[in-house]
C-alpha cells in the first residue's frame, strides 16, 4: 500500500517536534523552579501522558459503540485534529519568526518568512509522507549532534556546586506538575499518522515520550550545572547553553546550532503540514490533494498570524484541552 | 503497394520494390539478384555496414555448391535453413520491417521468389571503437574494460563475467525514426519481478523519435523526471554494470552508446566506484565520507560564506573577518556579487576546457588561472577570500562526479539563498532539498535508502564498508530490501 511510513521514521519525526519544544520557546514562562523539581514533573507528567494513551489506545474501552457511530464520531475528531494541528503549525510559524527576530538584526520580512515557509513545507506535505519523515530522520540526526555538542561544549563549564535544591520539594513538584503539564499537539500528529505505520512492528508512543523525556532531563541538569540558579529564570536556557559553549577555538557556536533548530523548525511545520491534511482528508471526503493543502496552508498562516501578533502562553492550555479532547475522539473504536 | 507492418511477398519482385522505395536513391543499398536452379533469389544488404565479401563466402559461394533441384523458392530456402551448412540466424524474418532493421544493423538478407519469408546471415563488417579504458570512471585497481558503443559487444562483455544461468538479456526497439535496439539486463534470480514488468511497462510505453544514448530513456524511467537528481544510475564499466544486476537491478544498454542506465539507483551509490571494494574497508569508509563531505562543502560553502560574512559577520574568528574585511573593501562589487560572478566564470572556464580540443583547452585553463587567478585580484576586481572559496567548493565539485550538475545548480541557488536571505535562505533551501531528495522513491524503492530510513546497510555498505568476509554473509539484493522497510509494499 502506498503511503505507508516506516516506525522509526514516524518516532523521529515526533521526537524532533517535541523536542525543539523544549528548546525553541519565544513565548513561554521561565520555569522558576531548579532541576530537582522540573525533573521530577516531567517524569510525572510523561507518566501520566503514556497512562492517558494507555487507556484510549484500549480496544476495550469503546465496545459500547456501534460502527457507525463510531466512524462519525472519529470522523469528528479527525475534524478537531485538522484544525488543531493547524493551529500549532501557526504557533510553530509564530516560534520560528520569533526565534529570527532574537538570533538576527538583518532576517528576512515578516510576508517573505511566511511565503517562503509555506512554500517549501506546504511542497513537502503536498508531495507525500516520505518527503516528510524521511527528511525527519536526517534532521533527528542533526538535532542530536547539535544536542550533543551543546554537551560537549559545556563540560567545562559545568559545576556541582550550581545546583539548586528546593525548600518545599513536594509542594513545589505539585505546583510543577500542574503548571507544567502539556499535551503537545505533536501526540496527535503521532495518532493521526500511527494508523500509516507499515509492517507489525509499530513504535508505541511510550518509547518517544520516555525518550523526550531523558533528553528534557539532561537539558535540565546541563542547564543547572553551568547556569546554577539563573537556569530557572531563562526562558530558553538550551539557546543559552548554545551560546556560553565552546569547543577549542570555536566560540560563537550558537550560530551552529540556530541554524540546526530552524532545519528542525522546518521539519517540524512539514510534518504537521503533513498530518493536518491527512486528518483533513480523513473527515472530508472528495477533497483533492490542492485543496487540502491550500485550506491547510491557508489556516496555517491565519493561525500563524495571530500568534505571532498575539503570542501568549496560554496557547498551551488551549493546545492541551483541545489535544486530550481530539485524543479521545480520534482513537474511538466501534463494536456490537 | 505493400505497407511497413505488411508480411514479406512470396512475390521478390513486390519485395524488392518496397526495399527500394525504403532505401531510395540510398548509395550503401546493395543488391545482388541470381538465378539459382531457376528460382530467383536476391541478396541484399547495406554495405557500409556488411561486407560484400563476407556475403560473398557465407552465402553466394555456397549457393554455387548446391547441386539439388528446387520447385520453387520455399523449397530453396527450407532446404538451406535445414540441410545447409549455412551459418544462417536460427529466426526466419517475417515482416518487412524486420527485414529492413536486420540490413539496419549490418546483417546480409536472403529471399527467393515464391518464399514469404527471408534468412539472414552476419555479415557486419563496419568500423567500431574498440573496448578501452574508462574515461569518466577511472578505476586503479579494477577492470580496464569499459563499453564500447557496439551493443552486442557490450553484451558479450557482461556476458563473460556473469556466467550463471540467471542471466537474461532481452532487447526491444526504441524510436520512431531511429528503431535503436536496446537491452534489458538482469538477473532472474535476483530481480524482483513486479520492477522489472514496471521497467518494461514504462520503456514500451517510450514514444520518441530517436534514441542516440542510454540518457534519452532516463527520463521515462524516473519517477520525477524534473529533480535535480534522480533514481536512474549511469555507468560504462562492465564491473559496475555487473555488480548492479547481481544486486537485483536492472540494466539498460542501448547501441551506439557506451553509457548504460541502472535502475533503481539509491543517492548513496553516486559516492561509491569498483576500487571501494579493492581497497581496505577502512580507507574505503574514509573516502566516503570525505565524499560526503566534499559534496556538502561544493554545494553550501560559496553560500555560507556569504550569508555569514553579509548577515552574522561575529561568527567568523576576529583575525579572519579583519582580513576578509579588508580585502572586501578593495573591492567594487558586493561580496554577493562576486561569488556569483567568479562562480559564473568557473563555469565557463570549465566548459570552454571541455569542448575545445585538448592542446587549446589548456590554453584557456592557463588563461582564465592568470587573469581571474591573479590579475582580477591584483587588480581589485575580486578579493581573495572569495576565490578561495569558489576555488575549494569546485574541486570538492570534482569529487562526486555523478552529481556534478545538481552540484553546480545548487551551489548558486545556495548562493543566492544565502546571500539575499541570509542563513534563514540556506536553511530553507537546504531543507527543501532534503524533502525533494528524500520525495523520490526508484520503483518502490526509497532513493535515501540506507540513509533514510535508515537500515543496517548504511553500516555494511552505505557509507561504511565492511569487508567482504562480513559482507557475503548478508550479500545485499534488491529483493531482500524490499521485503523488509521503506519499500513500496505494494510492489513486493
Amino acid at each position: 500500500m502506498k503511503n505507508k511510513i516506516a516506525s522509526q521514521e514516524l518516532f523521529s519525526a515526533v521526537y524532533i517536534s517535541l523536542m525543539v519544544e523544549f528548546i525553541l520557546r519565544p513565548f513561554a514562562q521561565a520555569a522558576r523552579y531548579p532541576a530537582q523539581i522540573t525533573i521530577m514533573s516531567a517524569i510525572i507528567n510523561t507518566a501520566i501522558i503514556i497512562l492517558f494513551f494507555g487507556i484510549i489506545m484500549n480496544k476495550n474501552i469503546y465496545v459500547k459503540f456501534n460502527s457507525l457511530t463510531a466512524e462519525k464520531i472519529s470522523k469528528f475528531g479527525d475534524f478537531i485534529a485538522f484544525v488543531l494541528i493547524s493551529a500549532a503549525t501557526g504557533e510553530s510559524f509564530a516560534v520560528l519568526w520569533s526565534f529570527l527576530q532574537q538570533i538576527s538584526d538583518k532576517g528576512p520580512h515578516l510576508i517573505v518568512f511566511i511565503l517562503l515557509t509555506l512554500l517549501v513545507t506546504a511542497h513537502a506535505a503536498h508531495k507525500g509522507p516520505y518527503s516528510v519523515t524521511r527528511s525527519a530522520e536526517i534532521i533527528f540526526i542533526m538535532l542530536l549532534t547539535s544536542l550533543l555538542i551543546v554537551l560537549l561544549a559545556n563540560i567545562q563549564n559545568m559545576r556541582l556546586e550550581n545546583i539548586v535544591f528546593s525548600d518545599n520539594y513536594s509542594k513545589d513538584v505539585f505546583e510543577a506538575t500542574f503548571k507544567g503539564f502539556y499535551f503537545s499537539p505533536a501526540l496527535i500528529v503521532w495518532l493521526v499518522l500511527s494508523k500509516n505505520i507499515q509492517g507489525d512492528k509499530k513504535v508505541k508512543p511510550t518509547t518517544v515520550l520516555i525518550f523526550v523525556a531523558i533528553g528534557y532531563i539532561i537539558l535540565s541538569v546541563l542547564s543547572e550545572l553551568v547556569l546554577g540558579e539563573f537556569a530557572a529564570g531563562e526562558n530558553q536556557p538550551v539557546y543559552t547553553l548554545a551560546r556560553v559553549g565552546s569547543l577549542s577555538v570555536f566560540k560563537r557556536l550558537d550560530s551552529f546550532h540556530s541554524f540546526i533548530w530552524m532545519v528542525v523548525m522546518l521539519g517540524k511545520i512539514a510534518l504537521y503540514l503533513y498530518a493536518a491534511k491527512l486528518a483533513l482528508s480523513k473527515s472530508v471526503s472528495g477533497l483533492s490533494n490542492n485543496k487540502s493543502i491550500i485550506i491547510i496552508a491557508g489556516l496555517a498562516v491565519v493561525f500563524g498570524f495571530i500568534f505571532i501578533f498575539l503570542a501568549t502562553p496560554a496557547i498551551k492550555i488551549w493546545f492541551t484541552v483541545f489535544g486530550i479532547l481530539t485524543a479521545v475522539l480520534i482513537t474511538v473504536k466501534g463494536g456490537d | 503497394m505493400i505497407t511497413i507492418d505488411e508480411k514479406i511477398s512470396s512475390v521478390l519482385h513486390d519485395n524488392m520494390m518496397w526495399l527500394k522505395g525504403s532505401f531510395g536513391t540510398s548509395v550503401d543499398f546493395y543488391i545482388k539478384e541470381s538465378k539459382f536452379c531457376d528460382v530467383k533469389y536476391a541478396v541484399v544488404m547495406c554495405d557500409d555496414l556488411s561486407g560484400v565479401e563476407n556475403s560473398w563466402e557465407m552465402v553466394l559461394w555456397p549457393l554455387r555448391g548446391e547441386r539439388n533441384d528446387f520447385a520453387d523458392g520455399e523449397q530453396l530456402m527450407e532446404y538451406l535453413m535445414n540441410n545447409s551448412t549455412m551459418a544462417f540466424s536460427s529466426k526466419k524474418v517475417m515482416t518487412l520491417e524486420d527485414m529492413r532493421f536486420a540490413m539496419t544493423s549490418g546483417h546480409s538478407v536472403l529471399m527467393a521468389d515464391g518464399c514469404d519469408y527471408a534468412l539472414i546471415f552476419s555479415t557486419q563488417d563496419f568500423i567500431q571503437r574498440g573496448v578501452s579504458p574508462s574515461d569518466t570512471e577511472v578505476s586503479v585497481y579494477g577492470s580496464k574494460e569499459a563499453f564500447s558503443d557496439v551493443l552486442r559487444k557490450n553484451m558479450g562483455l557482461v556476458r563473460r563475467r556473469i556466467r550463471t544461468d540467471g542471466l537474461i538479456i532481452e532487447t526491444l526497439n526504441i524510436g520512431t525514426a531511429t528503431k535503436t535496439e536496446v537491452a534489458i539486463i538482469y538477473h532472474n534470480k535476483y530481480v524482483n519481478k513486479q520492477m522489472l514488468s514496471d521497467i518494461k511497462e514504462k520503456l514500451d510505453k517510450i514514444d520518441i523519435q530517436m534514441v542516440l544514448d542510454t540518457s534519452y530513456l532516463a527520463p521515462f524511467l524516473e519517477s520525477e523526471p524534473y529533480a535535480l537528481v534522480g533514481g536512474v544510475g549511469v555507468t560504462e564499466r562492465a564491473d559496475t554494470l555487473c555488480a548492479k544486476v547481481c544486486e537485483g537491478k536492472v540494466a539498460i544498454l542501448a547501441d551506439g552508446t557506451p553509457y548504460s542506465i541502472i535502475v533503481p539507483f539509491f543517492f548513496s551509490e553516486n559516492f561509491q566506484c569498483m576500487d571501494d571494494y579493492s581497497a581496505k574497508p577502512y580507507y574505503t569508509s574514509f573516502i566516503r565520507i570525505l565524499k560526503y563531505m566534499a559534496f556538502f562543502i561544493a554545494i553550501l560553502l560559496p553560500g555560507i560564506f556569504v550569508a555569514a560574512a553579509n548577515f552574522t559577520p561575529e561568527i567568523f574568528p576576529g583575525k579572519l573577518l579583519y582580513k576578509i574585511a579588508e580585502s572586501e573593501a578593495s573591492t567594487p562589487l558586493p561580496l554577493f556579487m562576486e561569488a556569483i560572478f567568479v562562480n559564473i566564470l568557473l563555469e565557463i572556464i570549465k566548459e570552454a576546457g571541455l569542448r575545445l580540443p585538448k592542446a587549446i583547452g589548456h590554453s584557456v585553463s592557463l588563461v582564465a588561472a592568470l587573469i581571474v587567478g591573479d590579475a582580477a585580484i591584483k587588480f581589485g576586481i575580486l578579493g581573495s577570500p572569495i576565490v578561495i572559496i569558489a576555488a575549494i567548493s569546485a574541486i570538492c565539485g570534482f569529487v562526486v562526479p555523478t552529481l556534478y550538475q545538481p552540484i553546480t545548480i545548487l551551489r548558486m541557488m545556495f548562493i543566492l539563498a544565502g546571500g539575499i536571505l541570509g542563513p534563514y535562505g540556506i536553511a530553507v533551501l537546504l531543507v527543501f532539498m532534503m524533502f525533494g531528495i528524500s520525495g523520490i522513491d526508484s520503483f518502490g524503492l526509497p532513493y535515501t535508502a540506507p540513509i533514510t530510513p535508515f537500515s543496517k546497510g548504511f553500516f555494511q555498505d552505505g557509507i561504511i564498508r565492511v569487508s567482504w568476509k562480513s559482507m557475503h554473509r548478508g550479500f545485499f539484493t534488491i529483493k531482500d530490501y524490499r521485503k523488509k522497510k521503506g519499500g513500496n509494499e505494494s510492489e513486493k
